[in-house]
Formats: structure tokens, sequence, C-alpha cells
């Protein structure tokens, strides 16, 4: 299960198209440290909760994967917006 | 299994009909469920939920606006194991406040084996708003 890469932003204005990829691989990858780093400090306060907490971060890391192929799309007479995750 | 097939073999089993009659009275029943799912209604399982809107603002062709939005059934999977980290004390509070709103659900039943029996529905699932006078119409369904 992998989580989402690409977030597509279409937004029409006027006549004024405006298209955004937003690499969300990128914002992992600078995450991942700081996710490394904090890890040991989020299983800690799980456990404390009482969640169990490896059972947590795979829910919530599912969570997260769940989003790829999300579409929403609104449009209106003289202005559009669309975001896809991909 | 269903139970005209399993009483079909036990009739084969205990001699009352031949094997051809048993073939026979099979294929008379058609598919089974599962399969026949795919096979005779030609649905494939649902990956997607789809809402789709229309509604025109002042009544004008030209102020027609549009929502699409397709979310995957794995969200709502997702959404539902999310349900498994609320804190026990946390669940009490909101099936308090879904009983004081008159909504008999306990969110304790809310469990992920359940929610594919909840999925396999969805996949007959379509629901059609039509409002003539505020020209608004709905639609929501699986894909």
């Amino acid at each position: 299960m992998m989580p989402p890469l690409l977030v597509l932003l279409d937004i029409e204005k006027a006549g004024r198209r405006m298209r955004l990829w937003l690499p969300l691989f990128l914002v992992w990858l600078l995450l991942l440290p700081l996710v490394l780093v904090l890890l040991p400090f989020a299983i800690l306060a799980l456990a404390v909760i009482g969640l169990r907490p490896f059972h947590a971060i795979g829910v919530l890391f599912g969570a997260i994967a769940a989003l790829k192929g999300t579409v929403i799309e609104i449009t209106r007479p003289r202005a559009a917006v669309s975001i896809r995750i991909v | 299994m269903p139970e005209n097939r399993k009483q079909i073999l036990e009739m084969l089993a205990e001699g009352k009909i031949t094997a051809d009659e048993a073939d026979r009275l099979i294929a008379a029943l058609g598919p089974e469920p599962s399969e026949g799912a795919a096979a005779v209604g030609g649905k494939a399982w649902p990956k997607y939920l789809r809402v789709l809107v229309e509604a025109e603002e002042d009544g004008e062709g030209d102020s027609l606006t549009k929502v699409n939005i397709r979310v995957p059934l794995q969200l709502l999977r997702a959404g539902v194991r999310l349900t498994s980290l609320i804190p026990p004390v946390a669940r009490e509070h909101v099936n308090e406040a879904l009983h004081q709103q008159g909504i008999g659900f306990d969110i304790n039943q809310l469990k992920p084996e359940n929610l594919e029996e909840l999925v396999d529905q969805l996949k007959d699932l379509t629901i059609d708003v039509d409002q003539p006078k505020s020209k608004t119409k709905v639609r929501v369904f699986c894909e």
C-alpha cells in the first residue's frame, strides 16, 4: 500500500487556468527523518493512552494511503476547481 | 452454500435423484450469488463512491454549479479502522451524544469485519434526489 504521491490542482477563473502538480512524495521524503526521530515518542505516547502503537500507526498510514484516487471537482459558470490525489 | 443447492446434493447423496437430475436442478437454480453478482448483473466490486450535484442558483441555465466527488471505498474502510483508535471514554461520550440526538447507534458495533457486508450492499446503492423547484439534482452511487 503506497501513500499518495501527487496532488493535481486545477484552478480556472475568468478564462485563466492554473494547473499545479504538488509532489507529495517530496513531502513524505522531507517528513521521513522527522517521523523516525519522533517515532519512539509516538509509540510511548500511544502505549500510555492505552492504544496498540503499531496497530495505531498502521491504521493512520492506511488512512493516508486510502486517500489515493480521491477526486473533487467543482465547476461554476466562470470558475472551476479540481483536486485529484494520485 | 445456498440452501436449495445443499438440498439437491443431499437428495443425490441419499440416492433419491440421479446425478443427471441433480445436474439439471443445479443448472436451473442459476449461478451462485457470489459469482452471480459479477456474471449476471455485470457489476464488479465497487471501488469508488461518487457524489454528483447539479444546482442552479437563480434558476437560469448560465448559473449552473456542478460538483463531482469521487471517494475511494478504501477510505471508508480506513475510516472505520480509525474508530478503533477512539479511546473507550470518548466512545461512551459519542454514544451518549448519538442517543441524545435520537440515533440508536452504538459506535462499538462499527468494526472492520462488519464493514465488508456494508460495502457489499453499497454495490447496488443509487440515491437520486431531484428538486425541480430549486433545480437541484443530487446523485450518489458506487462504481
